[in-house]
């Protein structure tokens, strides 16, 4: 019932709104002078701006790319996001000449029309190629008037299942071949003659117009619509709707939304906003210090962004500096950036008040579809270069023309020499790299460039590869690895050539051989590719060496079998090629080093792992073993359990011999262990187990995890005895702290085995619960089974609950995605709830966007997004910090017009995010799972529930799925008044637009914990004082808590410890902090007051800029507050300490 | 390689009512977009109302996995199904094979498989069926790829395409041997493997070749200076020329000339005109008053053949308006964005979905007018004496 009624407010909000709204805020509104436009930017000290083009000569630009003429190229598309019925398809390429060299477009020419939202176009053999929806077209001009009158259909078949996901971002890379990147939501099968090639989802191909080679590059990111190569050869892509800034990527290489992996990479940049384009700045017009620089842009938040790297083990750590360029102009919309002729940077501005179509209805009046700019960025006070004449210059020419230090004159000069052909440019070429001298550090970087040169011609060079897999500067040698890799196959020895290399001493080296060695298909690649563990390890070179040993599987795996795999003794590298590979047939050789007692002491415990994931019963007893021997650490114990438990739920198998040996753990001083083998003795049905467990489930001192883990086995071993026990604890109507916890337990697992007596436990349980909290999952309990809403709306007759505790149960109705109108019914009535209709009218939802603009208070916004009871934190980070069920919120104000927030706020469910969309899942037994899928694979599906809480279900045990609307409930806000909710729209509508509620580039500390004010907690700091807090207590209880958008954490927010009369109240609050290269980093208060910090254990003392001194890892930093010494809100930033080479970043998240 | 007679199936032809569903890979698809095939097969039975549908999928294969989308193979093939089904054919052309023989002899029971499978989830709709073999893969020379062992492989599926025609009782088509003399015929291709604009148009009368469709050689003479006669004796096929007050009414159009700067090449259906018993000199042959060719008296006697003229102008009218309302109908069954109008995602922007349906109409305007571009008119021959 209620969703109908939704479902037919939204239906009428539609019809009404967008008309409604474009009386009021239409294109018109905003001053299309390009000078106004300028005249916003707030540009980077020492560079200005200017109008290179603009409309009418293009509108929407949509992708560019310079000729090596030095012509600028560029895909227009008015019919996007869709083709409109009775509207002639008519999108076009455009090239622009800037013929006087005054810095401004002087000549446009219209190449093409008629086309269909080409997302791309790159010029290039006589002619350009170029995105035509589902095809790649090679267009040229066989007349010689500029316009195309030749089409090719190039490949054909690819995706368009969304209009911004489309092929994009063509460019050639330094190996001469076409990339292009296409994005999550697209699915392409293309024939070519070497067969067809599939893309799933998010990638970039890789492809040779001559041979018709087609291949995957790198697979993943969300909507990839910027790469680049540096000078070396070392690639990175953005992403316009991942938040990982700079993505460094190599061959293989996998990121979030990858299809068919189990494993991807991080970006380099996490919790930043979304990043469109990308170009490295190089050449003499840039300032030294911008030299390197990566550019991208910030679509949504009109801003041109800064990235420095810094190369750090076989990756970089990634910096954002202050923007090249930022603007408060709401159409201002840079979305690609590309460096020209003339050494200034060129980027094309879409301009339009609204972004893309996933949120913003297709025929929004207020899309803009006529204007569009190529903004000019030049330094000042410094002179332009002059703009190389490549095109039927002499080959000798363009032979010198690679040693420039524009990026731009190289990769041109190197293009004009491709299309010469080889037959033209090899004889000139071979005697120009003879008389540069090998291993002459200043020739290097030339004979890398000729190289890449023979590599565009498909020529394979031994010699030239060999000698500069054997240059002086490291760079150079990872580049010639990747070369390496992409000759293998007409290599005569390219075992001979990468094995040094797998053992180089620069890790970048390292990891580019390891990847290459996957094109060389034997057992002794993976051989030398397993080398690499000898040296440093991180997670780019885990990754590059998992994906290599992986990819060599069908190589290596049957040698292993025959005995004949040469692993050099050392069980490290076996240990790791197995877990890669994830063969149960490949388990004898590592129990077998166990039983012999060989397994290294700092492997055993993976080799241990892997043999409980994939062994069979007698495998399993050696794992068993271990775990029941008393001198192993408990730690690893319990770990090793824990896999041996999962073995039996998720494969069936159990351990041979004596289970009860686990029963004695259950006493064991160690909380960890202890909750370990009660899962254990639940899954194995080990009756011996009942009186330890009903013991631990009620002892004062077990954590959650612990008591939940007995409270879980009661439920399993079942009988009289343990379903007895629940049902008793349950009923406890005079349970407190820890046993209240212990109670609502109790009834959440006897809903598993007893819904009946679990419905006539649950009123007194929910009354007992303060605030709600912990209901969700006693609702939860009921609606994930069948009849389990009706059974608790039964005996929820008659019954009354705190507002809170009934809200959350509607709120879990909700989310549930599943119709439950019974016990919304009696939560309402129970509760005393009153539910007003969300839709607004479209004269409410005028009036409401003139106040949000008028009366609406940011502050009062922030203040009431923070607050508890309004949940938005619990599922919505800002700048990485808060939850991660729903998507970062950083910078949607500059991104959503101010009706669609409203929208969102009071219709959650009209417009998703790309991967925010829940998944319902029935499994065979009946139970009912509803949230966000994090992750899948052959054998699981993970998903994170509303109460951000991941949970995993073994893909054959799911009965049914599908895809459901959002997980944020309509009606979250109901308990807001006009005005707050005016305030609350008001704060995300400033959210990312320059000024107070923009994300610093700061490192500051956003999440944070802070210790509950419990009895416990107050217990113990008063007898041992704030220090008390750094114990592993399980009874101490720590809370999320945030910074404010500013990067403050309020202390009026966080939990108050009453320490008596003298110590007076205080707070403590934890935050972490992760070290990736180790070294001193300064810590930044706003001021030391009423402060102690404590580094991991240790105490330091606090100063406004203390110097830490941190080793590799992630640590703890631990404030006591004394609430009586200190007002002022808690700001901590990070900073770089003079001459350190530390790299540490804050830990975010919820 | 032989043609192989269809076996139990008739003679092809389409008739009035019919729907052809074109269904395939990338050959199928692309298809649609230069449009020769389909304005070969429209103009070649003026009277009878055929409409078209291309429902190829550019790396397509039989069990539908270009489909798939978001989902399964199994999605995949529900969607070719649901779309063909939809669609109520009575004539479906299969171009399947090509990308499936890529999996060599090894993969050929599992293509046989896949084959039945669809042959039988399409048999409920009692359409005439096609099994077009795929087109061999051409050797452009290196850098591309050497065919030979392709090709090989094309033969077995091949053969895999006639054997089931056969069971079936099913068309079976050919191009291959229609192609011209093998290496040495040009190219129809860029890559070896797709047809190119050229392509279609060559093939267009192999098609029909294939097919089995009598070639309709045209002649028409002209005596002396004057108006012109038909003339049909020792044709191959007589065709029906309607003279009326000197005009010359075709019962069908010739294929649309080929694409700009392709030459127009010999083919058993051209269209010559014979000027018999000229006095010495060049005569202009003029069409409705305008000037088409000119050619010394002797050439005229000798026959000369058209390439161009206003029945080839409305054959090139035909097939725009062929590929324009191919692209309508593209835009309809196959939008983009479907994540948003039909997808996942729908909540957000499945009201446009409405728009959706707003192509019908235009599919159909445009079908009227192919209804009417499909029926030669009358012209007018003459001979002149070439103006000075």
């Amino acid at each position: 019932m209620h969703a109908n009624r939704t479902l037919l407010s939204i239906g009428l909000l539609l019809a009404a709104v967008p008309a409604a709204l474009a009386q009021k805020n239409t294109p018109a509104n905003i001053d299309p002078d390009p000078e106004v436009e300028r005249k916003s930017f707030q540009v980077a000290d020492g560079f200005e701006v200017n109008l290179y083009a603009a409309d009418p000569l293009l509108a929407k630009p949509v992708a560019m790319n310079f000729d090596p003429a030095g012509r600028l190229w560029i895909a227009c598309s008015e019919a996007y996001p869709q083709i409109k019925p009775g509207v002639k398809q008519n999108d076009k390429i455009i090239v622009l000449e800037d013929t006087k060299g005054a810095g401004v477009a002087d000549k446009t020419t219209v190449f093409a029309d008629g086309l269909l939202i080409p997302t791309g176009v790159m010029p290039g053999d006589g002619g350009a190629y170029v995105v035509d929806s589902t095809d790649l077209l090679h267009l040229s001009d066989t007349d010689g008037d500029g316009k195309a009158d030749k089409r090719e259909v190039v490949l054909s078949g690819f995706g368009t299942e969304d209009t911004h996901h489309m092929v994009h971002a063509l460019r050639w890379g330094p190996d001469g071949l076409l990339y292009f990147n296409q994005s999550v939501y697209i699915h392409s099968h293309i024939e070519t003659p070497h067969g067809v090639r599939t893309l799933n989802g998010s990638g970039t191909w890789q492809f040779r117009p001559a041979t018709r080679e087609l291949n995957v590059f790198c697979r993943g990111l969300w909507n990839p619509w910027g790469i680049a190569w540096d000078r070396f050869g070392a690639t990175f892509e953005t992403d316009g709707a991942g938040g990982e800034g700079i993505n460094y990527t190599f061959p293989g290489a996998a990121f979030a939304t990858a299809v068919g992996t189990t494993r991807v990479l991080q970006g380099l940049n996490p919790g930043s906003p979304k990043d469109c384009g990308l170009e490295i700045l190089s050449g003499r017009h840039m300032p030294d210090d911008w030299q390197g620089n990566l550019i991208t842009n910030d679509f949504r938040g009109h801003r041109v962004c800064r990235y420095v790297l810094t190369p750090e083990g076989s990756g970089y750590t990634s910096k954002e500096m202050l923007e090249l360029i930022k603007t408060n102009h709401p159409a201002f919309r840079p979305i690609d950036v590309k460096m020209g002729p003339d050494g200034a940077l060129y980027i094309a501005d879409w301009y339009n008040p609204i972004i893309q179509h996933g949120e913003v209805d297709f025929r929004d009046p207020r899309r803009d579809v006529t204007h569009g700019r190529i903004w000019r960025v030049t330094a000042k006070g410094r002179k332009l270069v002059d703009r190389p004449k490549l095109v039927g210059a002499k080959t000798d020419d363009l032979l010198e023309a690679v040693k420039a230090p524009e990026e731009w004159t190289r990769r041109s000069a190197r293009r004009v020499m491709q299309e010469r052909g080889a037959e033209a440019v090899a004889p000139a070429l071979a005697a120009w790299t003879a008389k540069l001298e090998a291993g002459a550090p200043k020739d290097e970087p030339t004979l890398l460039e000729a190289l890449w040169t023979y590599q565009a011609f498909d020529i394979v060079e031994p010699k030239l590869l060999a000698s500069l897999l054997n240059a002086s500067d490291y760079r150079i040698r990872a580049a010639a690895a990747r070369v390496a890799g992409a000759w293998a196959g007409r290599l005569s020895n390219p075992l001979e050539l990468l094995a040094p290399r797998v053992a180089d001493d620069e890790p970048q080296v390292r990891l580019e051989a390891v990847r290459a060695l996957s094109a060389v298909p034997n057992v002794h690649s993976a051989e030398v590719a397993l080398t690499a563990l000898d040296r440093p390890m991180d997670k780019y070179l885990d990754y590059a060496l998992w994906e290599t040993v992986r990819e060599l599987g069908p190589e290596w795996t049957p040698a292993l079998q025959a005995g004949k795999f040469d692993y050099g003794g050392n069980p490290r590298r076996l240990l790791f090629a197995l877990q890669a590979v994830g063969s149960r047939d490949m388990l004898a050789p590592l129990v077998k080093l166990v039983r012999e007692g060989k397994a290294a002491p700092e492997t055993e415990e993976g080799v241990l792992t892997l043999i409980a994931a994939l062994g069979g019963p007698h495998d399993l007893a050696v794992v068993l073993d271990r775990v029941a021997d008393d001198r192993a650490p408990a730690a690893r114990r319990a770990a090793l359990l824990t896999a041996l438990e999962e073995a039996t739920r998720q494969r069936g198998v159990k351990p041979e011999g004596d289970l009860n040996r686990v029963v004695p753990l259950l006493k064991n001083t160690d909380d960890a262990l202890r909750a370990a083998a009660a899962r254990a003795a639940g899954v194995w049905g080990l009756k011996e187990a009942l009186k330890p467990l009903e013991e631990n489930a009620t002892a004062a001192d077990a954590s959650d995890a612990l008591r939940q883990a007995a409270i879980n086995a009661l439920a399993a071993l079942g009988g009289q005895e343990g379903h007895g026990k629940l049902d008793e604890l349950a009923r406890d109507d005079k349970a407190a702290g820890p046993l209240l916890t212990a109670r609502r337990m109790a009834l959440v697992a006897l809903a598993g085995v007893d819904l009946e007596k679990a419905a006539r436990d649950a009123p007194g349980v929910l009354e007992a619960l303060p605030n709600g909290e912990g209901a969700a999952e006693v609702y939860d309990a009921f609606l994930e089974r069948k009849n389990g809403a009706n059974l608790l709306a039964a005996a929820l007759e008659g019954r009354k609950l705190s507002a809170d505790t009934a809200k959350v149960g509607v709120r879990a109705v909700r989310i549930s995605g599943r119709e439950a109108p019974a016990l919304t019914d009696a939560l309402t009535k129970a509760g005393g709830l009153k539910f007003g209709a969300k839709a607004l009218t479209e004269a409410e939802m005028r009036s409401m966007v003139a106040d949000v603009q008028k009366t609406g208070d940011a502050a009062r916004g922030e203040a009431i997004f923070r607050r508890k009871d309004q949940l938005c934190m619990k599922c919505h980070a800002i700048a990485g910090a808060g939850g991660q069920v729903g998507p970062d919120l950083s910078s949607v104000g500059a991104s959503a017009p101010i009706d669609y927030l409203i929208d969102s706020v009071l219709l959650p469910n009209k417009q998703v995010k790309e991967n925010y969309h829940a998944v319902l899942v029935t499994t065979q037994e009946g139970l009912s799972f509803t949230g966000i899928k994090v992750a899948e694979s052959p054998v699981s599906l993970v998903l994170r529930t509303a109460e951000d809480k991941e949970i995993t279900i073994p893909i054959k045990d799911i009965d049914e799925r599908k895809m459901g609307g959002s997980l944020m409930p309509d009606g979250l806000t109901d308990v807001l008044t006009r005005a707050e909710l005016v305030d609350l729209v008001r704060f995300l509508s400033e959210l990312g637009k320059v000024g107070p509620y923009s994300v610093s580039k700061a490192r500051l500390v956003r999440t944070w914990r802070a210790l509950a004010a419990t009895p416990e907690a107050r217990q113990l700091l008063q007898g041992s004082g704030p220090g008390a807090a750094l114990s592993d207590s399980p009874t101490l209880r720590w809370e999320p808590a945030y910074s404010t958008v500013a990067g403050v954490l309020p202390l009026e927010d966080l939990p108050r410890l009453a320490l008596g009369k003298e110590a007076g109240e205080a707070a403590v609050v934890r935050c972490q902090v992760e070290a990736s290269t180790p070294g001193p980093v300064v810590l930044r208060l706003n001021t030391a007051a009423g402060l102690r910090l404590w580094l991991d254990r240790k105490p330091v003392e606090v100063k406004d800029a203390a110097q830490l001194t941190l080793t590799a890892g992630v640590h703890t930093l631990t404030f006591a507050v004394d609430l009586g010494r200190r007002t002022e809100p808690l700001r901590c930033e990070l900073d770089d300490a003079p001459g350190s080479a530390a790299r540490v970043r804050v830990v975010g998240g919820k | 390689m032989l043609l192989a007679a269809p076996a139990v199936a008739g003679p092809f032809e389409l008739k009035d009512g019919d729907r052809v569903v074109f269904l395939g890979a990338t050959l199928i698809e692309q298809e649609q977009r230069y449009g020769y095939w389909e304005a070969a097969l429209t103009s070649r039975w003026p009277d009878r109302n055929v409409t078209f549908r291309n429902l190829g999928w550019s790396g397509d294969d039989v069990w539908g996995d270009a489909r798939a989308s978001f989902g399964t193979r199994a999605d995949g093939f529900k969607a070719l199904k649901d779309h063909v089904l939809a669609l109520n054919p009575t004539v479906i052309i299969l171009g399947y094979g090509g990308n499936e023989a890529f999996d060599g002899a090894a993969g050929l029971p599992k293509f046989v498989d896949g084959l039945n499978v669809l042959l039988d989830t399409l048999a409920p709709t009692k359409a005439r069926i096609v099994l077009l073999a795929p087109l061999r893969q051409e050797d452009l020379g290196r850098p591309l790829p050497d065919p030979t062992a392709h090709n090989k492989d094309i033969l077995l599926y091949t053969d895999a395409l006639r054997d089931a025609a056969k069971k079936r009782g099913l068309t079976f088509a050919d191009m291959n041997p229609y192609l011209g003399d093998g290496p040495k015929a040009p190219p129809l291709t860029d890559d070896g493997l797709h047809l190119n604009g050229a392509g279609y148009w060559r093939t267009a009368l192999a098609l029909e070749r294939a097919l089995d469709l009598p070639s309709l050689p045209w002649r028409l003479d002209i005596k002396g200076s004057g108006v012109g006669k038909t003339k049909t004796e020792g044709l191959a096929v007589t065709r029906e020329f309607t003279i009326d007050r000197d005009k010359v009414t075709d019962d069908m159009l010739p294929l649309a000339p080929p694409p700009a700067g392709e030459p127009h090449r010999p083919s058993p259906s051209d269209r010559v005109v014979v000027g018999k018993k000229l006095e010495a000199g060049r005569y202009t042959l003029t069409i409705d008053d305008k000037p088409v060719v000119t050619a010394p008296a002797d050439e005229w006697a000798k026959g000369v053949t058209l390439d161009r003229g206003p029945e080839f102008d409305q054959a090139e009218q035909l097939r725009r308006a062929i590929v324009a309302k191919n692209r309508l109908y593209f835009y309809r069954w196959r939008p983009a964005n479907e994540t948003y109008l039909f997808g996942f995602r729908k909540n957000e922007q499945g009201q446009n979905a409405i728009e959706i349906p707003k192509f019908d109409p235009l599919v159909a305007e445009k079908e009227q007018e192919i209804a009417k571009l499909r029926v030669p008119a009358a012209h007018q021959y003459e001979l002149k004496p070439e103006a000075k």
